[in-house]
């Protein structure tokens, strides 16, 4: 974390230089993207003006003092629908809360760019498909909730280079396969409660944990 | 528009053969059973309110107001062909509303060939008796409340000629049957909410003159058959969602005068065919995403007289070349990438009254022609124009808006701006404009909109504005502008933005005579002094902005008398005392209901103006708030709906009362850089919108509300510097207040967010019943073991049998060891195992 932002101290001022007014827009358009994608029947979304110069002032959206969009918290906001590529172009967002919604489909691939990601919440939707793998990319990621959704195949084993994961649960899903054991996974408490609804707030006593939940997934422990 | 009362005296209808020239008893009947069906909706009405007064048991029912019969002959009675039931209520708004059942009774006369129920807010659906009036000519329901669907049964009635269900709440697609009505000629369907296509079947109305769809959803195209109707004069499909290219089959519309398709998303070029068009007078393309070169044919109509093509992707190239044939009134080439000089054809337009000329690239003077042609209203903002503003130009008595916003104007204010005495809008931002504002300017006495924002004007004496006035909205701010506030102002103020001056003193204390200010904006400059409790008196303040001064003593109790009030912003003062536990009753932060500013209902100028004036007004209300942690301008087009609390940086003490979790509507409470203490109030839990709170530097002690995890839409939570401990509450968006920053240097947080083990969760978990009743069930019930153990058991069974689960495996083992302590199911599954 520390060394992620002070590697972002080096390099904002040179990229801001350069592309201020652009990073803004193609952040607030990809919002704006978003949006389309979404079915909002509460209106959550109706402060999201796309005349503005940035999303900056938008509801739910959080920028940091350089006008990048670093929060989208859009959980219990019963939005359905589902997510597309555009997100990949939220550069520096670093929590992205989903939870607690309708979304349907896959979780996009470009994901992955989000190299800032601390948090990734995107549990009790209805996302399925399959992990994808470019969530390795995502060093900074320390929360990795993707509970309570459709997901199927495995734990991709690139997860195992993730260093700064503190809490994965995976639980609830249609999940199959081994248990990685390398990197955090090998020193993750591991929860395998039957139902993890009600501990997951509780279980926060650890800051580090997974929650794999043996209900509907079929996961395997390998043998070392 | 058909002419009823022509067309309607001279048809000869034989249908009923009675001796007398009275209108048919059961006409009669039917009509007073409509009245006394619409006076029944509500027992203070009677039929005065209606203005029926007329219709009472006298023989015959022509002789009724409103109504028209069929012309008396040898051989029949006449029976009732017109009602004129046009805006009936004659009491003050709001009028009453009628449900649509009252219209029953009108389905009996089937003799009727004009029917006009026009503005009587009837509500509901339209119903199917619509079809028992099949000689109907001429349906007028405009500006009504109905409903649902429009009924197939009204595309059947073949006769008629006008049909116009503008301004009504109609839902639905435009049903195919429409083509079954091949005598229309007028069709008006404006202001609803009609969606999906417009059916290919439009094209057999070959005798409709009038097509009109204005303001609804309609999308898709816009069907190829429309070139059929080769009779139309005007089509209107404004501010729908049309996403294609004009159709290039609508050149073949010889007669077309009048083509309406702005606010849509047309795309591609404008096409050569309008060329064709030889009758067009208006034309109305802007808003919309065309893009390609701006024809010159388009000038050489010689009846045109508004064009309007702003706002698109269309570029303007030859600026120079244009020899105009038209005579324009009204003209609109905003954004339309115009380089160069103001281009000096406009002059020949010697009738023009509306030139907007906005958001190109627009370079040198104002040209003296353009000070002399009289125009009514000049846009010319966002542009890269420089000089002084030619005196000629004040001269003008025709000059009702005078936009000039952000370009590069320099110099002063002519002495003589005060003769433009037809000004209503003057805006002048962001320019270079300095020294005083001219006295003279408080002699115009129809100016509304006065914006001088972003300037480097001066001097610390004012214009003497009439306190009778009709000005409602001044902006002074952001220039230098210095001595006592000034408050010179007319009675109807609405807006008051004089921020980021050096005016200096007190806030004037007769405040209140602007009674009916909602906005007053004084940030940033050196105004020193109390709050005044007259501040207290105007309840229409919706916004008020004192951040960055010097006032000094408490927030007065009065406060919450401000009942509109949905921004405060005093932060960075001196102020001191305790947050008063009346700022609880800021009703407009406890639940903000969608009350518009009285800006959109307060002037009544005609259509164009006033669509100015809410745009303009708009940027006087641009609103700089520290807003989750960064300085940010909230735009006034949308700052209805942002409700903020700062009171930041001040000597604010004393403990935060518990009244300010009642302030629900909340989006932004800011309390940092105070002197608070005592505990966090449990009832932040309920600031149900909040999206940002800073607590952060201050002096408040005891732990962290675990009632803060049901702030569902919180993004930033800073309790930093503060003498917190305890656990950080967990659950929701708490979860996800990670950053260590926004909790440091408190005497003893911990949680998950910071990594920082609490102590009481050393060996063991809470024991039962514990947890708090507000929070999320926790996690393991022991009232559900004794159900749940046996059948628990024998799923885990069936489940470690089926996974795997427990491979004998030493490694799985020693990290069950480790961490005994963090779940007590995996406990059990571990003694289960054993």
């Amino acid at each position: 974390m520390s060394s992620s932002i002070s590697f972002l101290c080096f390099l904002l001022p040179i990229l801001f230089s350069v592309t201020f007014t652009l990073c803004t827009n193609s952040e607030g358009n990809a919002l704006h993207a978003l949006r389309i994608r979404l079915s909002d029947p509460t209106n959550v979304l109706q402060s999201w003006d796309p005349t503005l110069v940035n999303p900056c002032t938008w509801f739910h959206v959080t920028c940091d003092s350089n006008n990048h969009v670093i929060r989208l918290d859009l959980g219990n906001s019963n939005i359905s629908g589902s997510l597309g590529p555009e997100l990949g172009q939220l550069q520096h967002l670093q929590y992205l809360e989903l939870y607690r919604n309708s979304i349907e489909g896959k979780i996009p691939e470009e994901l992955g760019n989000l190299k800032y990601l601390i948090s990734m919440d995107l549990y009790d939707n209805k996302f399925e498909g399959e992990i994808p793998k470019s969530i390795a990319k995502l060093k900074s990621l320390r929360f990795l909730r993707l509970n309570d959704n459709n997901l199927t195949g495995s734990i991709p084993r690139e997860l195992t280079t993730l260093s700064n994961l503190k809490v994965l649960d995976v639980s609830n899903n249609n999940l199959c396969g081994t248990i990685p054991v390398d990197g955090p996974f090998a020193s993750f408490p591991m929860e395998r409660v039957l139902k993890t609804t009600d501990s997951v707030d509780q279980s926060y006593k650890d800051w580090c944990h997974m929650t794999l939940d043996a209900e509907k997934n079929k996961l395997r422990n390998r043998g070392r | 528009m058909a002419k009823p009362s022509l067309l309607l005296g001279s048809i000869f209808i034989p249908i009923f053969i009675l001796p007398c020239l009275s209108c048919p008893e059961y006409q009669k009947q039917a009509l007073l059973q409509f009245k006394s069906s619409i006076i029944a909706v509500n027992s203070s009405f009677d039929s005065s309110t209606f203005g029926l007064e007329s219709w009472n048991s006298s023989p015959s029912c022509c002789e009724w107001d409103l109504i028209t019969c069929s012309s008396p002959s040898n051989s029949t009675s006449r029976v009732v062909i017109g009602l004129y039931l046009s805006a009936l209520s004659t009491i003050l708004p709001p009028q009453p509303q009628l449900p649509s059942t009252v219209l029953e009774p009108l389905f009996q006369i089937k003799s009727l060939m004009l029917l006009d129920i026009s503005s009587n807010n009837i509500y509901g659906e339209i119903s199917s008796g619509f079809a028992n009036l099949s000689k109907l000519v001429h349906l007028d329901m405009m500006v009504n409340n109905f409903n649902g669907f429009i009924p197939s049964q009204l595309f059947h009635l073949q006769h008629l000629e006008y049909l116009d269900l503008s301004s009504n709440s109609l839902h639905g697609s435009l049903s195919p049957d429409v083509g079954f009505l091949q005598n229309m000629e007028f069709l008006k369907l404006d202001e609803n909410f009609l969606t999906g296509k417009v059916p290919e079947e439009i094209g057999n109305l070959t005798k409709l003159q009038q097509f009109s769809l204005r303001a609804n959803q309609f999308s898709d195209g816009i069907p190829s058959s429309v070139s059929y109707l080769k009779k139309l004069q005007l089509l209107d499909l404004s501010n729908n969602t049309f996403s294609m290219e004009i159709p290039i089959d609508i050149g073949n519309l010889p007669n077309i005068s009048t083509l309406t398709l702005n606010d849509n998303q047309l795309t591609g070029g404008i096409p050569s065919s309008i060329r064709k068009l030889s009758n067009l007078e208006t034309l109305h393309l802007e808003n919309n995403l065309l893009t390609g070169e701006i024809p010159s044919w388009l000038f050489d109509f010689k009846g045109l007289k508004i064009l309007n093509l702003g706002n698109n992707r269309l570029i303007l190239n030859y600026s120079g070349k244009i020899i105009p044939k038209c005579r324009l009134s009204h003209l609109s080439l905003k954004s339309c990438g115009v380089a160069g000089e103001i281009p000096e054809w406009i002059s020949t337009q010697k009738t023009l009254d509306f030139l907007d000329l906005s958001e190109n690239k627009l370079q040198g003077t104002f040209p003296q022609w353009l000070a002399e042609m009289e125009v009514g209203a000049l846009i010319l903002s966002d542009n890269n124009l420089t000089g002084s503003l030619p005196l000629a130009l004040f001269r003008s008595l025709s000059l009702s808006v005078l936009a000039l916003s952000r370009n590069s104007f320099s110099g002063e204010l002519p002495e003589n701006i005060g003769d433009a005495r037809a000004l209503i809008i003057l805006m002048l931002a962001e320019n270079n404009f300095s020294g005083p504002i001219p006295q003279s300017i408080a002699q115009i006495y129809r100016l509304v909109l006065l914006d001088l924002s972003s300037n480097r004007f001066s001097g610390n004496t004012f214009p003497p504005f009439d306190p009778q006035g009709f000005l409602a909205l001044i902006d002074f701010s952001s220039n230098e502008f210095s001595g006592e506030v000034p408050m010179s102002f007319s009675q109807e103020t609405i807006i008051l933005a004089l921020g980021g001056n050096m005016f200096s003193g007190p806030l004037p204390s007769n405040l209140s005579s602007l009674s009916i200010l909602e906005h007053l904006d004084l940030h940033d400059n050196n105004l020193t002094g109390e709050l005044p409790e007259s501040l207290s008196q105007i309840s229409t303040l919706q916004v008020l902005n004192l951040r960055n001064n010097s006032l000094q003593g408490s927030i007065p109790e009065t406060i919450s008398n401000l009942s509109s009030l949905r921004i405060l912003d005093v932060s960075n003062n001196n102020l001191t005392g305790e947050i008063p536990e009346e700022c609880g009753n800021l009703v407009r932060m406890v639940e903000t209901p969608n009350l518009l500013s009285s800006i959109y209902n307060l002037f009544s100028f005609p259509g164009e103006l006033n669509h100015l004036l809410i745009n303009f007004s708009a940027e006087s209300k641009d609103l700089v708030v520290n807003w989750k942690k960064s300085k940010r301008r909230l735009s006034g087009r949308n700052l209805d709906i942002y409700t903020l609390l700062d009171l930041s940086k001040n000597q604010l003490s004393g403990e935060i009362p518990t009244s300010l979790g009642a302030l629900k509507a909340l989006k932004l409470l800011n309390v940092s850089y105070n002197k608070l203490s005592g505990k966090i109030p449990e009832s932040f839990g309920d600031l149900e919108n909040v999206e940002s709170l800073d607590l952060s530097h201050n002096q408040l002690s005891g732990s962290i509300p675990q009632t803060l995890a049901k702030l569902n839409q919180l993004g930033n939570l800073d309790v930093s510097n503060n003498q917190l401990k305890g656990r950080i509450p967990v659950g929701g968006q708490m979860n996800t207040m990670v950053d260590p920053v926004y909790y440091a240097n408190n005497t003893g947080l911990c949680g998950m967010q910071i990594y920082e083990q609490c102590p009481e969760d050393e060996p063991l978990p809470p024991p039962p019943g514990s947890s708090e009743h507000d929070t999320k069930e926790p996690w393991f019930l022991w009232e559900g073991v004794a159900i749940g153990y046996p059948v628990g058991f024998m799923l885990e069974i069936g489940i470690i049998f089926l996974t795997g689960y427990f491979t004998p495996s030493p490694s799985t083992n020693r990290r069950h060891h480790r961490h005994q302590q963090h779940s007590i199911r995996r406990r059990i599954l571990l003694e289960l195992n054993v």
